[in-house]
């Protein structure tokens, strides 16, 4: 489907459109859906009186902010070496598609985002890893 | 494969401005963007535009009017393999990938509303016959995800959440109060591969007032024996449900999806429906 015909679907959201088909939230007795933010008395908090299920797993991806060492040492030493943003982009890129896997994507992430604060960075972002880079990123089929 | 999907969620218009990457990789069924995140790359209220990419999988990004990934919601999504770009407005104060119709597993799609609306109805009737508390209105059937600082509910599961205001009646000469109560369910697949749901904890709310402490002492004790009941009233509805197992996985969908939705944009309210997702073995 062409982003042409994508963008249209979109377009009612400029009116605020789009909330339930049917309800809209006052109709469907929304009271207060967090306690937390309502005047008044609340409980429950005598906790779960039912036996736990089984521990089980829900696949959830947490990006979180590695505290001290989130740059990896190979990027801290393009850093160190005055590299071009390019070349910390390249290099990053090119370590994630010779071998794509979650953690090379973990590592280009990190630094990919800390780059894509500003509109600048984006825009060389944007340049090299491009349709191609991104597709061997997600299914691998060599470097660059 | 390395991966099963990326997101690209960009500040500006046409992939521009500043942007937040995001991914799931081939195990994972969702990746939170919580307010936090999206606020560090200046995307609260302003995804203007995103790119997504996946591949063994359908891909969805949803993009939430409030913080905590409910409310009303834009719904971005890409049919299994390949990439698509998507131009959005609107709020934006949290977003969520999630995966779906994973290839090489079928799957069951059931609306929460329409599985158990009627008997939550009838099971809180009974409950409250012969007391001076009814159900003021309907439910809000919705979900609640990832919940943070939650004695008894994990961050890292996703649970239906049920939401009843309760209209309490007093004598005469008082005035009658508003109350509610909540309980937030968990689904899993035990090792049999059968769906079953655990209730996680109850909420109550009491308005405002000299009676709400008296009120708040009755209504705590019932809606603490009411997760025992609740349980065994969901169950029994799981059971009698069309739905065959054996299931690998259960998973939550915001709004009703009861069918895959494959390239498209789509507006819905985590306040109307949840769709439940059962994948097979």
């Amino acid at each position: 489907m062409p982003m042409s015909a994508i963008s249209s679907f979109a377009s009612p959201a400029r009116a605020g459109l789009g909330r339930g088909p049917t309800l809209s939230p006052l109709d469907v007795g929304r009271g207060p859906t967090s306690c937390e933010a309502t005047v008044g008395l609340r409980g429950g908090d005598a906790g779960p009186a039912l036996p736990r299920p089984p521990k089980r797993t829900h696949g959830v991806r947490r990006f979180g902010y590695a505290q001290g060492d989130w740059l990896p040492p190979w990027a801290r030493e393009q850093v160190d070496q005055d590299a071009s943003v390019e070349d910390l982009i390249r290099a990053a890129v090119d370590r994630a598609t010779s071998a794509p896997s979650e953690a090379t994507f973990v590592e280009v992430r990190s630094i990919l985002n800390e780059l894509g604060r500003t509109t600048a960075h984006t825009e060389t972002v944007k340049r090299i890893v491009n349709k191609r880079v991104r597709k061997q990123l997600m299914r691998g089929g060599g470097k660059r | 494969v390395s991966l099963l999907a990326a997101a690209w969620l960009y500040s500006g218009p046409g992939e521009t401005g500043s942007f937040d990457l995001t991914g799931l990789g081939t195990g994972d069924r969702y990746a939170p963007i919580g307010d936090g995140e999206l606020a560090s790359r200046g995307l609260v209220n302003s995804v203007a535009s995103a790119t997504l990419d996946c591949t063994q999988a359908d891909i969805n990004l949803a993009i939430f009017s409030n913080p905590d990934y409910t409310g009303s919601f834009v719904q971005l999504s890409k049919a299994a393999g390949g990439e698509q770009d998507y131009w959005h407005s609107g709020p934006a104060q949290s977003a969520l990938l999630m995966a779906s119709n994973n290839q090489g597993h079928s799957e069951d799609r059931v609306s929460f509303q329409d599985l158990f609306r009627a008997e939550w109805d009838n099971f809180l009737d009974q409950k409250l016959s012969g007391t001076n508390v009814s159900r003021e209105g309907y439910p809000l059937l919705t979900w609640q995800m990832f919940p943070q600082n939650d004695r008894w509910l994990s961050p890292d599961d996703i649970y239906l959440r049920i939401h009843q205001p309760l209209h309490i009646t007093m004598p005469w000469y008082w005035s009658d109060y508003s109350a509610s109560v909540d309980y937030n369910v968990l689904l899993f697949v035990d090792g049999s591969g059968l769906l079953n749901a655990w209730v996680a904890d109850y909420e109550w709310w009491v308005e405002p007032g000299a009676k709400a402490g008296k009120i708040g002492d009755q209504l705590d004790p019932e809606a603490r024996a009411g997760m025992s009941a609740l349980q065994t009233e969901i169950n029994n509805k799981l059971a009698l449900a069309d739905l065959a197992g054996p299931f690998s996985d259960v998973y939550l969908l915001p709004g009703s999806q009861l069918e895959p939705v494959g390239t498209t944009v789509f507006f819905g309210d985590t306040s109307t429906d949840v769709t439940i997702v059962l994948q097979h073995k």
